[in-house]
């Protein structure tokens, strides 16, 4: 019987590849997302996925939306959680409103959805946790302080997640992509962007096809024995 | 080790040539290959010996056009092995083999893979290198210098779109490993135990997975890193 797998923000970018490419890999998908009904729409039309809205950020939210998925999909066995904003800013004109909302959506959504879902992974003896990390939080980046502490936060989340979950058959990874050709990065000043690209190793942008094809992985038996790991697809932009 | 990645590489479609020191070796790898329908052909080499492997390098090159997947696993064991212990003779071999003979053989195959814009090669490191592990500082300096090697050869070979990483087994049990710890169960229980995922010992089809993993097209924007599927046994970096 096929697994069920959420994807938290699933419907847009890296998360919109991850959810094809598990759907295309036999998985049954939900899609999470925030905001956007009539984007959310169009996926699921496009992908026949479902797509769920609710708040990765509000621990209640995340309780609600998860048990409607329970009911109409089935009990969660994968967890990719991608979920996650930028508000760029340097630290010296950065807002608290704009540290919380970064935190809240990129890391304590990881808490939500992994308490939320941990209970029947650890009954079924089987689980696959996968927490979509950052080169911005392996390196850092001007002007995402923000967005480097909650991503670099997800890494230590995942490597302590994986040392309690791998008694009871469930492997938490990460992976930490670097920069991929999304709207989030597209936003990014013409200038600046075209900086980056020259120091990729491999000159160009990664394509949200190549993190996709790392969760399936990932989720698949070949990462049967892999946890607590760290995969950095990032065309050589940051080896540690 | 080497027949594990040798099978699971050609049960995806790759024509393997299985180097070993051996010819006995390579040749029963093949065997097994074939048995299984797919296709492999041996080459009894010592990778440290670069003067009398490179024509053997050039001779495959020739029939094949170029290699396109490199897997650099050749190596000895350096197990127990305290360090006032080891003399010049083992360090240079140890580093001559597992160093010396990837960079070589490396070398060789890469001017083909620049031709043809494309090359996956996967250096095979140990978790030792990653979080250091005693009695064995030879082995683990060698397989060290493999993950510097596999960055520098990233960041040279990344504008032909030619992949380089590495992968750091655990220990497993293996021919080459029992000789050097011994058969006895209980030691080898015992290290099974402490393995967070499952309680076992990693097997070489978890390895070779992901070496297959490294050598296709799922990886291709991968480069310059390490990945060590160990159960848990080591989480480190970042």
């Amino acid at each position: 019987m096929a697994r069920v797998a959420l994807v938290t923000g699933g419907t847009r970018g890296i998360g919109e590849a991850i959810s094809v490419e598990l759907n295309e890999a036999g998985f049954t998908v939900a899609a999470n997302y925030g905001g956007n009904d009539e984007r959310a729409k169009a996926f699921s039309d496009q992908h026949g996925i479902p797509a769920y809205k609710f708040d990765v950020g509000d621990f209640d939210a995340v309780q609600g939306g998860v048990q409607k998925i329970h009911e109409e999909v089935g009990k969660i066995e994968v967890l990719v959680n991608n979920a996650g904003i930028t508000r760029d800013g340097t630290l010296h004109r950065m807002s608290p409103e704009q540290w919380n909302d970064v935190i809240r959506t990129n890391l304590t959504s990881c808490f939500n959805m992994c308490r939320t879902v941990i209970e029947d992974m650890r009954d079924a003896k089987w689980g696959r946790i996968v927490n979509i990390g950052s080169i911005n939080g392996q390196a850092g980046q001007y002007g995402q302080v923000n967005y480097a502490a909650a991503k670099s936060g997800i890494h230590g989340f995942t490597k302590a997640l994986a040392m309690e979950c791998a008694a009871h058959g469930i492997t938490v990874n990460a992976i930490a992509p670097g920069y991929v050709d999304t709207d989030m990065v597209r936003a990014v000043p013409a200038n600046i962007l075209e900086k980056i690209i020259s120091r990729i190793p491999m000159g160009r942008l990664g394509r949200a096809h190549d993190i996709a094809r790392t969760v399936c992985f990932l989720c698949s038996e070949d990462g049967d024995f892999i946890t607590g790991s760290t995969m950095s697809v990032n065309g050589g932009q940051h080896m540690y | 080790m080497g027949r594990a990645y040798s099978q699971a590489l050609a049960a995806r479609g790759a024509h393997v040539v299985v180097l070993d020191l051996r010819a006995d070796k390579a040749d029963e790898t093949v065997a097994a290959i074939e048995a299984a329908g797919h296709t492999a052909e041996p080459l009894a080499a010592d990778v440290s010996d670069i003067k009398a492997l490179h024509p053997q390098l050039q001779a495959i090159l020739q029939a094949q056009g170029a290699v396109d997947i490199l897997v650099n696993n050749a190596g000895i064991s350096g197990l127990q092995a305290p360090f006032e212990t080891i003399d010049e003779d083992f360090y240079d071999r140890m580093m001559a083999v597992h160093v010396k003979g990837a960079f070589f053989v490396t070398q060789a195959l890469v001017p083909a893979m620049k031709a043809r814009n494309y090359g996956k090669i996967v250096n095979v490191s140990s978790v030792f290198a990653m979080k250091g592990s005693p009695n064995a500082p030879h082995y683990t300096a060698a397989k060290g210098a493999l993950l510097g090697l596999t960055k520098a050869l990233a960041v040279e070979l990344a504008p032909w779109n030619i992949c380089v990483n590495a992968i750091a087994p655990p220990l497993i049990r293996t021919e080459m490993t029992m000789q050097s710890l011994g058969p006895q169960s209980e030691e080898w229980a015992k290290r099974a135990a402490a393995v967070p995922l499952g309680g076992r010992l990693a097997e070489p089809a978890d390895m070779a997975r992901t070496v297959a993993y490294l050598a296709s097209p799922e990886s291709d924007f991968m480069t310059g890193q390490t990945l060590s599927p160990n159960g848990g046994e080591a989480i480190v970096g970042i």
